[in-house]
């Protein structure tokens, strides 16, 4: 007599479906909840792993809105040294979500916040993307007349967004006391002084990743009411932990947590889907085999994977089989260039630099 | 004994031509080779063996013309001195259509810091002809001098393409970016060749070339034609003979210098 569990695909069983697949040609993993066709505007932002998303997705034809660029001439290497060309806005990492509703709220309001001008050496960082100035600016002032402009271009590009696809990196964060606000780095790491009297560490439950991102969503679809997300979860672990647990504890816990968030949105909301970044690159198929020697960093064909699988999915017309090139927009000349872990451009990484 | 000194670069090396077959820059002549080619053609230039060679047949059909031969022997020379080859005062023409740092404000361009803009500079210059020469140049171990392109004639500023400059001056910051531009300029090249700055006796301004230095231009052609009236970039035999003489005291004297010593070695390069 069968059961449920007779005769289905081999996708359903584990033997079949990891243990002697090709980790890499994971077979119907993937279903796509909504097409992302040729007109549809992409944007995209999150923790570090999101840049091999938006660079596979340039080199693949889809259209990538960027609204801060450089002239097209400028060398790849240096525009991104500066935080351009990494996502659709200039704003460096976003590794919780927190973050993203933060900007959110920021660019509909055109919110700059003094005290979030962090110093370093006399030198000035907006401490809600210090990467994105190596060197910093000369003064407090002219971090707060560059945030302004970054949040108009920041409000421009969500209000030309068709799909925002986020990669969720983070749960563990710093935040200032007074006002809540969270910030990609804590105090010291690029700049700023930790002072605990003012700094605090959060690390965000299911509840409130949960919220956010209902609150992103109500916020965009009042602005686009076509608005699709498109959700993955970063695969790769914390570097640290500032939680008091073990780092395998806290990597998995803030895993987990945004993993389960993701599915909760995706079973509720016919505009989020899914995408199984996570999954393709922790799987025991895989071995490890898509993680650097560091078991942090994922190598360049575990990122091929994920897009691999990914395109096999959404392949409006106009894109591509093949990238074209690395490049950041579609009015840039196509530029060929070797990418690797080391080109992207991660804040946490820093904090290796502060093990002793 | 003087120095043996070979000139290369692009169209501005006409002028200086100009200046040798002119009775007040003749002096030079016995001891001057000039190799131009049009455009960044010399981009395509290496050396190999002993010999600065091109795989292009059009440039080497110019170095023919101008010099010669097909290629440049570099013991045959004691100093190069590079010239024009894109090092050119609105060089962030583009740049600064977009965007701009603070100390020079233009209205409607995004903000970029200061340390963005060295970045900039920077980069632009190394995409000039003048630095695949120089940085390729300095490997042979002999000095090398480098004047680039002359100031744009002053009247540029009543044509179209003065637009930049126009720019800059409503918006008072002209200074500003000489300043800048110079900084960029001798930080890059510095290491490579010696830098020498357009003489002041021909500049209307700090910006800008006299503008009678532009009637007469001629392009690095055969039949050495002359540039269209509304060409404010290239500069006559007047123009030539006077930065030739320029360009002549500093070689000499910096090698007169060093073998005076004895040392055997150019110091300032």
């Amino acid at each position: 007599m069968d059961t449920p569990y007779s005769n289905l695909p081999p996708s359903r069983y584990w033997r079949s479906g990891v243990a002697e697949a090709d980790p890499a040609r994971l077979e119907d993993l993937y279903a796509k909840k909504f097409e992302i066709g040729p007109d549809d505007v992409i944007a995209t932002a999150g923790s570090c792993f999101a840049q091999h998303v938006a660079r596979h997705m340039r080199a693949r034809n889809f259209k990538i809105v960027d609204t801060e660029q450089l002239p097209d001439w400028v060398p790849p290497a240096v525009a991104k040294e500066y935080g351009y060309q990494l996502y659709s806005a200039r704003y460096g990492n976003i590794y919780t979500i927190r973050q993203l509703r933060q900007l959110l709220a920021d660019s509909l309001t055109g919110t700059v916040r003094g005290e979030d001008v962090w110093e370093k050496d006399g030198r000035y960082y907006d401490a809600l993307r210090p990467s994105v100035e190596p060197d910093g600016l000369d003064s407090a002032e002219e971090v707060l007349e560059h945030r302004r402009y970054h949040l108009g271009r920041v409000k421009l590009m969500f209000e030309k967004t068709d799909v925002l696809i986020i990669t969720l990196g983070l749960t563990e964060a710093w935040q200032r006391l007074d006002t809540g606000t969270v910030y990609p780095t804590a105090p010291g790491v690029i700049a700023g002084q930790f002072d605990d009297t003012k700094f605090g560490f959060v690390n965000f439950d299911f509840f409130e990743i949960y919220n956010d991102l209902v609150a992103i969503r109500e916020t965009l679809l009042a602005i686009k009411p076509n608005i699709r997300f498109l959700l993955t979860v970063s695969p790769v672990p914390l570097t640290a932990t500032a939680s008091g647990d073990h780092i395998l504890i806290a990597s998995t816990r803030s895993k987990s947590i945004l993993r389960t968030v993701c599915a909760t949105l995706k079973d509720k909301f016919d505009n989020i889907d899914y995408f199984p970044s996570f999954e393709i690159i922790t799987s025991p198929g895989a071995k490890s085999g898509f993680y650097e020697s560091n078991l942090r960093s994922v190598k360049e064909e575990g990122v091929d994977a994920v897009m691999g699988i990914f395109f096999s999915s959404h392949r409006p017309s106009g894109a591509v089989d093949k990238p074209q090139a690395d490049r950041p927009a579609k009015k840039r000349k196509k530029r060929r260039v070797e990418v690797t872990d080391e080109d992207v451009v991660c804040e946490d990484a820093l904090l290796e630099a502060f093990q002793k | 004994m003087t120095p043996r000194i070979c000139f290369i670069g692009d169209s501005h090396i006409a002028a200086l031509r100009q200046a040798l077959d002119d009775p007040r820059g003749a002096v030079y002549k016995d001891r001057i080779t000039m190799f131009g080619s049009r455009g960044t053609g010399l981009k395509s230039s290496i050396i190999r063996d002993g010999e600065l060679i091109s795989d292009d047949e059009a440039v080497r059909g110019n170095l023919l013309f101008t010099g010669g031969s097909e290629s440049i022997a570099i013991d045959a020379f004691d100093v190069f001195c590079i010239v024009g080859s894109q090092v050119k005062l609105d060089l962030m023409e583009r740049t600064l259509e977009d965007c701009a740092p603070a100390s020079m404000p233009l209205p409607g361009r995004a903000p970029i810091s200061s340390g963005l803009m060295d970045k900039l500079f920077a980069e632009r210059l190394k995409m000039t002809l003048a630095y695949h020469l120089a940085t390729l140049l300095h490997t042979t171990g002999k000095p090398v001098y480098l004047i680039g392109n002359p100031r744009h004639a002053e009247e540029i500023l009543n044509h179209e393409q003065g637009a930049f400059y126009r720019t800059l001056i409503e918006a008072g910051v002209e200074q500003e970016y000489l300043r800048w531009f110079n900084q960029a300029f001798t930080a890059l090249f510095g290491p490579f060749a010696q830098i020498i700055p357009q003489p002041a006796s021909l500049l209307a301004t700090p910006m800008f070339t006299r503008q009678e230095f532009t009637k007469g231009s001629v392009l690095l052609t055969k039949k050495l034609k002359e540039h269209p009236e509304t060409d404010f970039a290239h500069m006559n035999a007047d123009y030539g003979v006077a930065v030739l003489a320029t360009i002549m005291d500093i070689i000499d004297g910096d090698w007169a210098d060093v073998h005076a010593v004895g040392n055997g070695k150019v110091a300032r390069n």
